[in-house]
């Protein structure tokens, strides 16, 4: 093992118990798998988690409560609504999940405009709450910058990463159809989940009246069938609690016990990475500065390479506040690109319309999934007067209660026909991309940190015209569809949502060919600092409009992959 | 869990919306405001009273037991104490008094003595009256209470805590009883 630089507090022995061959910062989806792979490649592997440990299955206390058994039938308090305003908007939070995500003032933050940022602090993150769809990048997305005259090129291109989304689907399980569409490529798929009666219906209509629109069922991170000793799913539609049966992808339920599995990873959670620490001789990073979220000691680890998977705008903290004489900006920073071009997708437009008859089809089980209408718009010859495009989430699902008006509307027969099952309805909604801006960027305070001593964020990001004009071709182009459809009281809903609650926030470290205004190469892998690698949202330099857990899991894989190459070359 | 989306969904004909999109994005009565809240806000005999107002909408019958089986009135005590922000409790109360004074005006009589019939024309009344929206709460509560409970959920509705399977391709009958709605996120 190469000599690194010691800490004046960890000599010795000491130094010795703190040296890994890697360190992985952040034990998220990401974080998981990196974790997974170089602990595979046979390096002793130190993963840094900031919060609390959760162990699968024994860690999930909601798992099997029905609504009944807990408090406020699993709503949240008006208490609990005031002193958490921002994570009560998130979709997610209930008494069935609020213990893994982060409470606003557990950890405050400056938003200088209005940013929702929704964070999970424990062993998994949020890929124990996350919500599993799984479409690729196409061939476009990698080329749509550079096609379009924003930011800056992708270093890579699809068949970069083909090969790392089949190995990383592989392993995590992803149930899906083969639909051979350009725009979300195939993948290695368990079976599929089905679509219900008017998905079908609504379907066969997209696709006999408009050319290069298709409506498929979500490639999904959910095992359809059992795969590598977890699952099967068992449509519960539980998810987000964690599931007892493994029965979708997750740090806790996959990488983890993977990387444990080796005999090689060493996993300490309540450890708030400080800083990286970098040193000039070598020009490389030794090692992290570590505080204890519980007794706030702060010591270091010494590592020869470094995964910086913390979350996006976690490793965007981190990078920011390793400052030396090299990096005074922060680490690997010689851009200036670092902490701008935040992106987060826009997920303000929806529409809801009623289905009429359909009456005698119906579904059992809870899927734990939906159908998705890949991106039509700016895709391949199709322009509009707006960059980017969008994507639609789509559900159709019949009400509880068949109550009609005119009906009586109390006593025994409203109660009757209030147990039948009632009309349809569909839903779609809007996934739209969101440009990388240099002003929509993140900062560290010059005056407040946080109860671990960090200076805090202070995020200043909005969607602008480009996403506003998006916004109005996903609503009249939802109801050009449900039209023809034949399904009625089509009604647009514009949440007005701040970035950040499509909790899909990239793109403050991103990758690019130029070291002058890129941080990370085409391997993930920093420009100036090559023993540094960052794998999550935060390498991102566009941000389509598919799912992106995928897309960073591929890339993890296949930096690591990279990464331990370079190592035993000894180029590291 | 029936969340307070499928809640409201669950009572779009109760009310006689005819669409989601009605009550997706409209501020009803779940507020988003948050509030200082104070708990318990009922006294007994006020749980007592919506149990029975409870069971006027959602009466037992032969195929499942009613609102007062299902706790109806605690689940409103436990919603109105600590669920609803200060307007909507502000709402709700003052409502509750007037809906009390309105029956003894009507009938010389409080809820709990007049008849079932007196009881049922009372709500049908209020059903009428589109400036009784504290009488709308107590309804979005009686059906929510009621279809989240596990009597409604396992007697009233058909229970699946572990379907095991999805099937897409059901074909049903008019009136047939629908799965509870127990996912969560």
């Amino acid at each position: 093992m190469s000599k690194t630089p010691q800490s004046a507090a960890i000599v010795g022995a000491g130094a010795d118990s703190h040296r890994y061959d890697a360190i992985v910062i952040g034990s998220g989806i990401s974080g998981g798998w990196a974790a997974k792979e170089l602990c595979e490649k046979g390096l002793s592997t130190l993963v840094l988690e900031r919060g609390r440990d959760v162990k699968h299955v024994q860690d999930y206390p909601t798992a099997h409560k029905e609504n009944w058994e807990m408090p406020l039938r699993g709503e949240m308090s008006a208490e609990f609504r005031r002193e958490n305003p921002i994570l009560s908007r998130c979709y997610a939070i209930s008494q069935a999940t609020e213990h893994f995500f982060v409470k606003d003032n557990e950890h405050p933050y400056q938003q200088d405009k209005p940013f929702d940022w929704i964070r999970g602090y424990q062993v998994g993150g949020k890929s124990l709450m996350w919500a599993r769809w799984v479409q690729r990048w196409n061939e476009f997305d990698f080329e749509s910058n550079v096609k379009n005259g924003v930011g800056i090129d992708w270093p890579i291109r699809y068949e970069d990463l083909a090969p790392w989304y089949s190995y990383v689907e592989k392993f995590a399980g992803i149930s899906g159809n083969r639909d051979g569409l350009a725009a979300i490529p195939d993948g290695e798929f368990l079976p599929p989940m089905e679509m219900n009666a008017v998905e079908r219906h609504f379907k066969s209509a997209i696709e006999s009246n408009f050319p290069g629109r298709h409506l498929v069922i979500s490639r999904t991170a959910n095992l359809s069938q059992a795969h590598l000793g977890r699952g099967p799913c068992l449509y519960r539609a539980r998810c987000a609690r964690g599931c007892p049966y493994g029965g979708y992808f997750s740090s806790n339920s996959a990488t983890l016990p993977a990387a444990a599995a080796t005999g090689n990873l060493t996993m300490r959670p309540h450890s708030v990475v400080h800083s990286i620490i970098y040193d000039p001789k070598t020009e490389r990073a030794t090692g992290v500065r570590v505080v204890d979220a519980e007794t706030l000691e702060m010591t270091e680890y010494f590592a020869r390479i470094i995964f910086v998977n913390a979350s996006t705008l976690n490793t965007t903290l981190i990078l920011k506040n390793s400052t030396s004489d090299r990096f005074p900006n922060g680490l690997g920073n010689d851009s200036g690109a670092l902490g701008h071009y935040l992106m987060d997708h826009n997920y303000r437009a929806s529409l809801t319309a009623d289905v009429p008859g359909m009456e005698e089809d119906y579904y059992f089980g809870r899927r734990p999934t939906g159908t998705y209408l890949p991106r039509f718009r700016n895709i391949f010859d199709d322009k509009q007067d707006y960059v980017g495009g969008f994507s639609y989430s789509v559900g159709a699902q019949r009400q509880v209660g068949n109550v009609q008006p005119g009906d009586t509307p109390l006593g025994a027969e409203f109660k009757d026909k209030m147990t039948h099952v009632g009309p349809w309805s569909i839903y779609m909604g809007g996934m739209g991309e969101h440009l990388p801006y240099y002003d929509n960027k993140v900062s560290l305070s010059k005056t407040r940190t946080d109860a671990w001593g960090m200076p805090l964020l202070e995020i200043d990001c909005e969607y602008k015209d480009n996403e506003d004009r998006m916004v109005k071709d996903i609503h009249q182009s939802g109801a050009e569809m449900l039209e023809r459809a034949g399904y009625t009281n089509i009604q647009p809903r514009n949440t007005q949502q701040a970035p950040g609650l499509a909790i899909h926030e990239m793109g403050t470290a991103r990758m690019g060919r130029d070291p002058k205004t890129s941080v990370l190469n085409g391997y993930n892998q920093m420009h100036a600092v090559k023993n540094v690698f960052v794998t999550d949202g935060s390498a991102m330099t566009s941000s389509a409009c598919q799912n992106p857990s995928l897309t960073y899991m591929a890339l993890t894989a296949r930096a690591v992959d990279y990464a331990v190459r370079e190592l035993n070359k000894r180029n590291l | 869990m029936m969340n307070r989306r499928q809640a409201l969904q669950a009572m779009m004909g109760a009310l006689g919306l005819a669409s989601t999109a009605q009550v997706f994005g409209a501020r009803v009565l779940f507020g988003d405001v948050p509030a200082h809240t104070i708990r318990p806000v009922l006294t007994d005999s006020e749980v007592k009273l919506l149990d029975e107002v409870a069971e006027t909408i959602l009466p037992e019958t032969p195929d499942s037991p009613g609102a007062k089986a299902a706790k109806v009135g605690e689940f409103m005590q436990e919603m109105v104490s600590a669920y609803y922000d200060l307007l909507d409790q502000q709402i709700f109360l003052n409502g509750l008094a007037t809906f009390q004074q309105r029956v003894t005006e009507r009938y010389s009589a409080s809820f709990l003595s007049v008849s079932a019939s007196q009881r049922k024309e009372f709500l049908l009344t209020l059903e009428q009256d589109s400036d009784a929206t504290y009488y709308q709460m107590i309804k979005q509560l009686a059906v929510w209470g009621y279809f989240s409970s596990e009597v409604g959920v396992k007697q009233a509705l058909r229970f699946a805590p572990i379907p095991g399977r999805y099937d897409g391709q059901v074909k049903i009958e008019p009136g047939t009883t629908a799965w509870a709605n127990i996912g969560g996120v």
